[in-house]
């Protein structure tokens, strides 16, 4: 770290580096250009590789056949509704387990975080059968509480350890001054919460815009976001690649883009607030 | 009941009961909701699922019960113990996450010429979709399509059949997991490298730590709170094993790259027999119940100390 390293070295470093992003990196950048190909370039043997001719066509076939922005929408809904949810439940939660502990509370929450390891496979039957009874399936509100529902344990997790940074000794000073506990959440908690609150937003769009377990499984047309859009082109039409790369870009687009510009609270958020 | 009784209570007790209790009620209520949804979409349909192990079950006739049949059928399949076996080693090799996650952050971790963008370049197969990962794999292993065969073929390496072989579609899944997998352990731990107190490795240096000794004595220690988060995420991403194998193989070819929740999924929706998928779900279950007690014990151990 603190050593100092000679020229020829850091040139090594730094190739290696580099070839180590473009490595990891170049799945994505290889589905990218081809949906910018003709099926024909696509196919080409030995694989073009920025020398094509390039074309926006794959993109609107892609929108005519199947809509691609009813599918975006109900993304939009379905990780917003989730999150939203998630929020008005998780709060209160991990901030009682925050500021209110009690000896059990530490296990109490990774009981809860190892709920998350649980498949979500051995609940799918009841929950199947639940939603064709209450008519859920397929629809908006279903999908968004089974979202919810499956990252709860990590926003708690989260938004507790983002909350536990914050200083005791203000909430004492705020009781001192004689604020009740519905006082002390709005004018003291809530302002020093919201970067973590941030964070875990972030994450939870994320994690359930890609969710697709419940997605495949639980929708249809109505209510069936992005990842359904991509499955339902990888099945029947499935040598188009051109066109199955236009459509994976569209449905990664809005993601990788919302990562880029929030990578840094995303990390924090990735990291569960756990590593600083 | 007269209003004259009632009324000294109603103006006193509840309000004087509230404020004394306030401190460990508030707390309670505010967990109310998230146990309550909890209990009905988590708890109860894991006891439903049990249940419903024990009965046969095509989803519109009504059930029958068959008692421990499901499970006698089920050890006998083959299918059943191809996918434990596939399940163990999804389990094991997400296992490598943190370990190659390790190796990438301590090389990353230094100051090269456009490290920032590298970073964000290693950071992208995290934020799309598993969906995504499985199409992108599976074209480039296909063996008449694929960039593989294209790329062997300029060594004159013989075309392979990796994801239609028997033996090999398990791995080639495996790998396409382990792409995101990688990159977030990584994350993790150069966020957690990033942060570590810098005068205790200079410390450590001066008293003659180097390579390995330096790595598991100083760093690692340091950097426990990333290797719990990297295990847990390992973990969970292994058991998202179903959307890889749905969108790649879809279990194939002749079950060789199933895994017992794509099994539960195919016996239950496309064979109709939900009490044979529940069965293979409670299995599931009673496998990961010990993982997990293994898991919290030994966190709770390390936190008592």
């Amino acid at each position: 770290m603190a050593r100092r390293a000679t020229f020829s070295r850091r040139v090594t470093m730094t190739a290696i580096t580099w070839v180590l992003a473009f490595a990891i990196f170049f799945p994505i950048l290889w589905m990218i250009q081809t949906s910018f190909k003709s099926e024909l370039d696509a196919f080409a043997l030995p694989p073009k590789f920025f020398n094509f001719h390039w074309t926006t066509e794959n993109y609107s076939v892609v929108q005519d056949r199947s809509d691609y922005f009813r599918f975006a929408l109900n993304s939009i809904i379905l990780s917003g509704g989730a999150t939203l949810l998630g929020l008005l439940v998780g709060i209160p939660a991990a901030w009682s387990m925050a500021f209110a502990p009690t000896k059990n509370t530490k296990q109490v929450l990774l009981w809860m975080l190892s709920t998350k390891m649980m498949p979500a496979t051995g609940v799918l039957i009841p929950i199947y059968v639940l939603y064709q009874w209450l008519g859920w399936f397929d629809t908006h509100i279903g999908l968004i509480i089974i979202l919810f529902l499956g990252n709860l344990p990590i926003m708690i997790w989260m938004l507790y350890t983002y909350f536990k940074e914050i200083p005791g000794e203000i909430l004492e000073a705020a009781r001192m001054d004689g604020a009740t506990r519905w006082k002390e959440i709005v004018y003291v908690l809530a302002p020093m919460a919201v970067p973590g609150i941030a964070s875990t937003v972030l994450l939870n769009v994320i994690l359930s815009w890609n969710e697709a377990f419940w997605t495949l499984n639980l929708t249809t047309t109505t209510a069936a976001p992005l990842t359904a859009f991509i499955a339902s082109y990888s099945s029947p039409e499935g040598l188009f690649w051109a066109k199955l790369s236009a459509a994976s870009t569209l449905a990664v687009a809005p993601i990788l883009i919302l990562g880029w510009f929030s990578q840094k609270q995303l990390v924090r958020g990735l990291t569960f607030g756990a590593v600083k | 009941m007269s209003i004259t009784s009632l009324k000294p209570l109603n103006l006193t007790f509840p309000d004087t009961w509230w404020r004394r209790n306030q401190m460990w009620v508030t707390p309670l209520l505010l967990l109310l909701p998230a146990a309550v949804v909890f209990t009905i979409f988590v708890i109860i349909p894991i006891f439903q699922s049990i249940t419903l192990s024990f009965y046969d079950w095509d989803g519109i006739n009504p059930k029958k019960w068959v008692g421990f049949s499901n499970y006698t059928e089920l050890f006998g399949d083959e299918v059943f113990w191809k996918a434990i076996f596939n399940n163990i080693w999804w389990l094991f090799a997400f296992m490598l996450g943190p370990v190659f996650g390790l190796a990438l952050a301590l090389f990353l971790n230094q100051n090269v010429r456009g490290i920032r963008l590298a970073k964000s370049l290693f950071f992208f197969p995290f934020v799309i979709s598993q969906v995504v990962v499985g199409l992108v794999f599976g074209w480039f292993f296909n063996s008449q399509f694929g960039l593989l065969n294209e790329l062997l073929s300029h060594f004159g390496v013989e075309p392979l059949a990796l994801i239609e072989g028997e033996n090999t579609a398990t791995f080639v899944v495996i790998l396409a997991g382990l792409w995101p997998q990688v990159s977030y352990c990584m994350i993790l731990y150069l966020t957690g490298l990033t942060a570590m107190n810098g005068e205790v490795i200079e410390a450590a240096r001066m008293d003659g730590a180097k390579g390995w000794n330096l790595l598991w004595h100083i760093i690692l220690p340091q950097l426990r709170p990333a290797t719990f988060i990297a295990v847990v995420v390992s973990v969970v991403g292994a058991l998202r094993s179903f959307d890889l194998v749905s969108i790649m193989t879809l279990g194939g070819p002749y079950n060789s790259s199933t895994v017992l929740a794509y099994m539960m999924y195919e016996q239950t929706f496309l064979n109709f027999r939900y009490g044979y998928g529940a069965a293979i779900a409670t299995v599931l279950f009673i496998i990961m119940d010990v993982y997990i007690a293994f898991f919290l014990y030994s966190m709770l151990k390390r936190e008592a100390r």
